[in-house]
């Protein structure tokens, strides 16, 4: 029988430098793919590589074997000793791995807890993984499932609420002033990196009129045509004060030159609309006493920090409600991969009574008429249903339990099962428990 | 306990279930509180309303609002019929916190008060019943509107103060709320002027003169000004932000002082307390 596995290693195993050796690019993967696909003892497999970690799923009947093989493939593929590698990765198999894998598709594993970036990674792999042919049903379910779970953390517990990074946390700060920022108007001062990435997330939310000004003329002008914004002289930034909703200042400037007076003054001409100031620059650029004024919202960086500081805190808050949700979802997994142990066997018993019936009914066919042979069918599939339902009822709790294998062995031992040859189509796992609504997470969804 | 009382301790009952709902739902987050907590409050409304129908059939009048009892019972129905009317356009999910315990010290209050006698009843005409419908409502709005005005300013406390908490994540934003505080105060305000208006026609009729000069006359004269001056300077943007809704907070005291506080100095056609 197949188990579910993962090899690799992440943040907390290995060094960056270690890890950026280890990594596979983006157009690597599809002839790494095909190496893996290639590797008789893993017939499925699936690479996740991030800048976090790299890690191979797959499934195989000898894990053992597996691990050599990959651990020999990861070794000549990136020409690393096989001791350092060893020393850094980690091999989970059955439950381990299906922990790992949802644990890691809900963020829990991430370096930020809670970070939504994986969730797309992960998908992002199955998806390349899957066309290349190398995911089939077991770990199609895995991916699924994991997807799916990843999906209810952040639904039903508070994991990725608020913002942890500077320009996140800036935009939304200006959404929790403003609501859905979509009129309001920026103004830039200075061109620093950080405001650059604040600009540009707060220009995803839709805000179209931004006016840029730096003391190099030249610099607000190469900004401007880069996000389509307007560049102005410097020294009439403060006559747009008066109608921009949102500051972002990160000029060199060695004292503050958002003065108390200046915005007091403005405030009572923009009649008390709010303004947000987002101060990145060290030195500060805006007197702390700006933030005195009704109606005026000043964040320096120390602030922004803080705030991205409290968002994690709230989120790791979240940790052990998603630990519970996850460990349910496992359950579930878990049941159906054992229910799965089981099912050659059922169907074997099902396609031995069918042959049985089927020929009591060629027997009878000479006396009776189509009509009475259908209605005999019926009867014949009716006892048949009846029959198996509580042995079958029986062996699926045993499974759960554990008790399974004594009664596979007496089964095939009682019908002589092991004669009974099934067709492709009833060799097929099923995609889900039985009764269970098909999951919401769909391998189409994988593509976004 | 007579039934009226064991009615009202059931509707409170009712009431409070929503309100531990409502917060559980704001201070442990999980979608599956909230839906309940509006059920709850939803089941209160109707049972309120059974309550309103069985007291016009046993008193054969439309508007059996004589005794306190009685005028908070109905005010904090209205309380309920507004936000579930402005629920469908307005953004309210979070007001529950604040707003249940404001309808359950008024559902409350009147389950104490239920013993006290009524007050002597005067005139029933049409512009009766208008006034005290329209003045019910038109406080019941007020209401809503302050209580969006106190999560505003929890809200713009905790952002000036970058203190990052349950509430920065569960309140909406300023504008949002501020919008809400706005909005309430629009639909309360003609509600107010056919209140007054209703009102003075009304003391025509009885008295043969529209004005007395009388504490409830003046307050909710005064108080009517206060709505007006607050719209007036937020249609002409005046003034905005915390001003703004601090003054809305203001004009819902004053509403207060004049729906129940004036009932206090002197005694004539408002009082329920005598």
């Amino acid at each position: 029988m197949n188990s579910l596995f993962v090899i690799g290693l992440n943040h907390k195993f290995a060094p960056v430098k270690f890890r950026e050796k280890l990594a596979f690019s983006k157009n690597d993967l599809p002839s790494v793919l095909l190496h893996l696909r290639n590797i008789p003892v893993v017939p499925e497999s699936l690479v996740l590589s991030t800048c976090n970690r790299v890690e191979i799923y797959g499934v195989a009947a000898d894990l053992k074997a597996a691990r050599e093989e990959l651990v020999r493939f990861l070794c000549f593929y990136h020409a690393v000793e096989e001791e350092a590698l060893c020393h850094s990765i980690y091999f989970y198999e059955e439950e381990e791995a299906v922990r790992h894998l949802f644990r890691v598709a809900s963020g829990l594993d991430s370096m930020v807890v809670g970070e939504h970036e994986i969730l797309g990674q992960v998908k992002e792999a199955y998806r390349l993984a899957s066309q290349a042919g190398n995911v089939k049903s077991l770990l199609h379910q895995f991916f699924e499932r994991a997807l799916r779970t990843a999906k209810r953390t952040r639904e039903e517990t508070e994991i990725a609420r608020g913002a942890v990074s500077v320009s996140s946390v800036a935009v939304e700060l200006a959404e929790k002033i403003f609501g859905r920022i979509s009129q309001e108007r920026i103004l830039i001062l200075g061109t620093g990196k950080v405001g650059e990435l604040t600009l540009k997330r707060l220009m995803k939310t839709g805000t179209r009129t931004v006016w840029v000004a730096s003391r190099t003329m030249s610099r607000a002008e190469e900004m401007a045509r880069k996000y389509a914004v307007l560049p102005i002289p410097f020294e009439t930034w403060k006559q747009y004060l008066k109608d921009a909703d949102i500051v972002i200042s990160s000029t060199a400037a060695p004292h503050p030159i958002i003065h108390y007076e200046d915005v007091k003054q403005v405030m009572a001409l923009r009649k008390h609309k709010p303004l947000f100031i987002i101060d990145l620059a060290v030195p500060r650029d805006a007197e702390e006493k700006v933030n005195t004024l009704d109606d005026v919202y000043l964040y320096n960086i120390d602030d922004l920090h803080t705030v991205c500081q409290s968002n994690i805190k709230f989120r790791e808050k979240e940790v052990a409600k998603c630990e519970v949700l996850i460990e349910k979802q496992i359950e579930e997994f878990l049941r159906w991969l054992k229910h799965l142990e089981a099912a050659p066997t059922i169907r074997k018993l099902q396609a031995h009574l069918d042959t049985i019936i089927e020929e009591e009914l060629r027997l009878a066919a000479g006396t009776r008429t189509p009509k009475e042979l259908e209605e005999l069918r019926r009867v014949l599939s009716r006892v048949k249903g009846k029959l198996l339902h509580d042995p079958l009822m029986k062996l699926k709790e045993a499974q759960d339990h554990g008790g399974g294998h004594h009664y596979h062995e007496a089964l095939h031992t009682l019908f002589d099962l092991q004669k009974v040859k099934l067709t492709d189509e009833e060799n097929k796992i099923p995609d889900r428990e039985p009764g269970k609504q098909p999951g919401s997470c769909s391998s189409r969804e994988s593509a976004g | 306990m007579n039934t009226d009382a064991l009615f009202l301790a059931g509707i409170n009952g009712l009431y409070l279930l929503s309100f531990v709902l409502f917060v559980l739902h704001f201070f442990h987050g999980g979608e599956d509180w909230k839906p309940w907590a509006n059920r709850f409050l939803g089941l209160g409304f109707l049972a309120s309303m059974a309550f309103e129908a069985v007291q016009v059939i046993a008193s054969g009048s439309l508007l059996p609002i004589t005794a306190l009892y009685q005028a908070l019972f109905f005010f904090s129905w209205c309380m309920v019929l507004v936000y579930l009317l402005m629920s469908w356009k307005l953004q309210l999910d979070t007001f529950g916190i604040i707003l249940l315990p404001l309808i359950l010290a008024m559902s409350g209050t009147s389950l104490v008060c239920l013993k006290q006698p009524p007050a002597p009843t005067y005139s029933h005409n049409q512009w009766f019943l208008v006034h005290i419908l329209t003045a019910f409502l038109a406080y019941a709005s007020f209401a809503l509107s302050f209580v969006g005005a106190l999560l505003y300013l929890v809200q713009n406390r905790g952002l000036k103060s970058k203190k990052i908490n349950t509430f920065y994540h569960k309140l909406p934003s300023l504008e949002s709320l501020e919008s809400v505080v706005y909005r309430t105060m629009v639909f309360g305000f003609p509600l107010l002027t056919l209140a007054l208006a209703s009102g003075f026609f009304w003391t025509k009729d009885v008295y043969g003169v529209f004005w007395r000069w009388d504490p409830k006359f003046v307050a909710s004269t005064l108080t009517w000004l206060i709505y007006l001056g607050i719209l007036y300077s937020r249609y002409v943007s005046l003034v905005r932000g915390r001003k703004a809704v601090m003054a809305s907070v203001f004009a819902f005291f004053c509403a207060m002082l004049t729906f129940l506080g004036v009932n206090f100095f002197e005694s004539n056609v408002h009082s329920f307390l005598k």
